[in-house]
């Protein structure tokens, strides 16, 4: 039995959620709702997560009536998402990691939308539709691993929707796609969009400006009410994602669609969805706004999945924990490095990402064949990729507070490194946290390879 | 006598008789979950996009089953059925299980060639995934059948073209993992044949860095 908390930060939502072995225990949620007419930027988003993180992991802890005592893991949203309001939750899952003593685990956003779905809806081997404001991509799970089959070539369907209800001023209360499906409602006249499917992949971007361009003129002129526009609005890109949907389970052969995020929520999109199936003989799994919306029991849940799995891995030894971090209590049993090699929850290069682990069968026995386990085990060159991930990600979005906290990491990662076997020179200077951060450090180690280029 | 062969995305597939001659009909049946206006528009512009597509395309040497008979009002088309074929992904499949790599990549190269052929007389298929490739087994060789053309278009721009291999290849990456080396090959079979193919390896190569958040980091 494990418990975990999650953190979720990754847009405009601030939400804390805690799981016991896939229940759902507490799950707050509090959303940014920027002024009517703009979006919201990781500034503000940033600032409103901070105001309310600490009351939301409060109210968490209360409503699932469990002491702190009794939970094993924080995990929270690595990635992909707005570099500021991700600092801002990060920070707080690693405080109370600390705080607490219990592992930090690093979860993949868009994989937490799909282990939530599959948990909820108890849908097998679906072929997944992701649509929220900042991804539109079709999703399948073979061959070991998530495969992006088609998605968006420019901007993502949520994002089409928020921002032509910035050109109608509906409110951004509670969400501007929200607002659309209700006045579509009313819709009577559909006004002929373009419509872009390539492939399995769909384009937002033309819809978008010749919808802005027409809806003023067309309203001006009384042509047409709002809520035409936004009908026709939601007819057409609805069409186009079930569209895709349809082509990729054609592809793969699949017999079961979810949908997962924020437009997910969508009961006309549903609807569609639910057609598509019938006439392909096949199913849809669905779920609503708690769990299709970015909530912290999706990350929870999924970071339990990664630490039942990882345990599994260090108690049979294919991976060894540090050692050095263990000598400092403060430091969680796990590292986020350490984490972050094992569950290797991260898109590799090309389009397909590693998955959340699945271990079907599993034995105990003293001698442990790789074949047991579905996810490769780290190969050692894993190892020095790392920094790299760490540094690039680090660029694009973390402050100097986690520069610092991630520098540590490193520091660990590079005297591994430089251990004479590892490194034909070791380096004369004793690395502290001052040569890391002058930059001395990076002239002492030539060596390293350019995979391991530190900040 | 008509039994249902199978349902791609697209329509229903048929095996029946046409003037006493074995054919497949292809049925783009109504889609209920669109709106009637916008389904009436994209099936008719599919149904005689595919049809000009399925015979130009025999003018240009490309192998395409041949188109017999259309109706409009039922939106079906009757075509010739090639029995002996197989899709290409149950071949690739098929002969990555095996082992026989040196047979695929012949083949790969003839697909890219195909599809450089297709460009060439300014066609955009649209829709280039490995189970819209059939696999027609010649005397010594493997040749390719290019079908569904419902999403082709009439296009010499390169950026369309850059847009056709990038949906092939992101469909063929994900269909069957490891197997960037066939791909190269169809982009090898490709560049081969099509008369732009170096400002359309270029464009592709620019399209690649373009789709959302590409790198995943998380």
């Amino acid at each position: 039995m494990v418990i975990s908390i999650g953190l979720e930060g990754s847009a405009n939502k601030i939400g804390v959620g805690i799981v016991r072995d896939g229940e759902v225990l507490s799950n707050p949620r509090h959303t940014y709702c920027a002024p009517t007419g703009h979006g919201f930027l990781p500034r503000h988003t940033a600032q409103h997560h901070r105001d309310h993180v600490l009351k939301l992991v409060k109210q968490a802890i209360e409503e699932a009536g469990v002491s702190v005592s009794a939970i094993d893991c924080v995990s929270y949203t690595k990635g992909p998402g707005m570099g500021a309001p991700l600092v801002s939750t990060a920070v707080v899952a690693r405080t109370l990691a600390q705080l607490w003593n219990v592992p930090l685990i690093p979860v993949n956003h868009c994989i937490a939308h799909i282990e939530m779905g599959r948990q909820v809806t108890g849908a097998d081997n679906p072929t997944v539709l992701y649509v929220s404001g900042g991804n539109t991509q079709v999703i399948s799970y073979m061959n070991q691993r998530y495969m992006i089959f088609g998605e968006t070539l420019d901007i993502a369907v949520g994002n089409c929707l928020d921002r032509f209800a910035r050109v109608l001023k509906l409110s951004n209360d509670p969400c501007p796609g929200y607002n659309i499906e209700q006045l579509a409602k009313q819709g009577e006249k559909f006004i002929e969009l373009p419509y872009c499917v390539k492939g399995m992949d769909v384009s937002f971007s033309g819809l978008l400006s010749h919808i802005e361009g027409t809806a003023v003129k067309m309203l001006a002129a009384g042509e047409c009410t709002q809520a035409d526009l936004c009908y026709s609005l939601q007819e057409t890109v609805f069409a186009m994602l079930v569209e895709i949907t349809e082509r990729a389970m054609a592809h793969s052969r699949s017999k079961q669609v979810l949908v997962v995020g924020g437009v997910g929520c969508n009961l006309r999109l549903q609807e569609m969805l639910a057609i598509m199936a019938q006439e392909r003989g096949a199913s849809l799994c669905a779920t609503d706004d708690r769990y299709c919306i970015d909530n912290g029991a999706m990350i929870a849940h999924t970071g339990n999945l990664i630490g039942s799995e990882l345990t599994k891995f260090i108690s049979h030894g294919v991976i060894r924990r540090k050692t050095s971090m263990r000598k400092h209590a403060s430091q969680p049993a796990i590292s986020t490095q350490d984490a972050a090699v094992l569950t290797p929850l991260s898109f590799s290069r090309s389009m397909e990402f590693i998955p959340a682990p699945r271990v079907k069968s599993y034995t105990t026995k003293n001698e442990v064949s790789m074949e047991q386990f579905i996810l490769p085990p780290p190969a050692p060159v894993r190892l020095t990729l790392l920094p790299t991930t760490l540094v690039r990600e680090n660029r694009q979005s973390f402050t100097s507070v986690t520069r610092k906290r991630i520098s540590r990491g490193c520091q660990s990662f590079v005297r591994k490194m430089c251990h004479p076997r590892s490194l034909p020179d070791p380096p004369k200077t004793r690395i502290t946290s001052a040569t890391l951060n002058n930059g001395t450090f990076r002239r002492s180690l030539p060596e390293l390879s350019s995979n391991s280029v530190l900040i | 006598m008509t039994t249902l062969v199978s349902q791609g995305a697209e329509g229903r597939l048929f095996e029946t008789t046409f003037l006493g001659r074995p054919c497949l009909m292809k049925e783009r049946f109504k889609k209920s979950y669109r709106h009637p206006v916008l389904d009436e528009k994209l099936t008719n512009k599919r149904l005689s996009q595919e049809c000009r597509m399925l015979s130009k395309c025999r003018s240009l040497g490309i192998r395409t089953p041949t188109v017999y008979y259309v109706n409009n009002k039922t939106n079906t088309i009757y075509m010739e059925y090639m029995k002996q074929t197989v899709v290409f992904k149950d071949f690739v499949d098929e002969h990555v299980a095996k082992g026989e790599r040196r047979v695929l990549a012949d083949l790969c190269f003839n697909v890219g060639y195909t599809i450089a052929l297709l460009h060439n007389g300014d066609i955009v298929h649209g829709d280039l995934t490995s189970s819209n490739v059939l696999v027609m087994k010649r005397i010594d060789k493997y040749d390719c059948v290019l079908i569904d053309f419902g999403l082709s278009t009439n296009s010499s721009l390169v950026e369309d073209k850059g847009v056709d291999l990038y949906v092939l290849e992101k469909a063929f990456l994900s269909t069957h993992p490891n197997s960037q080396d066939l791909f190269d090959k169809i982009l090898a079979g490709y560049c081969s044949a099509a008369h732009s193919q170096k400002v359309v390896m270029s464009k592709l190569s620019e399209i690649r860095l373009r789709g959302r958040k590409r790198s995943m980091v998380g």
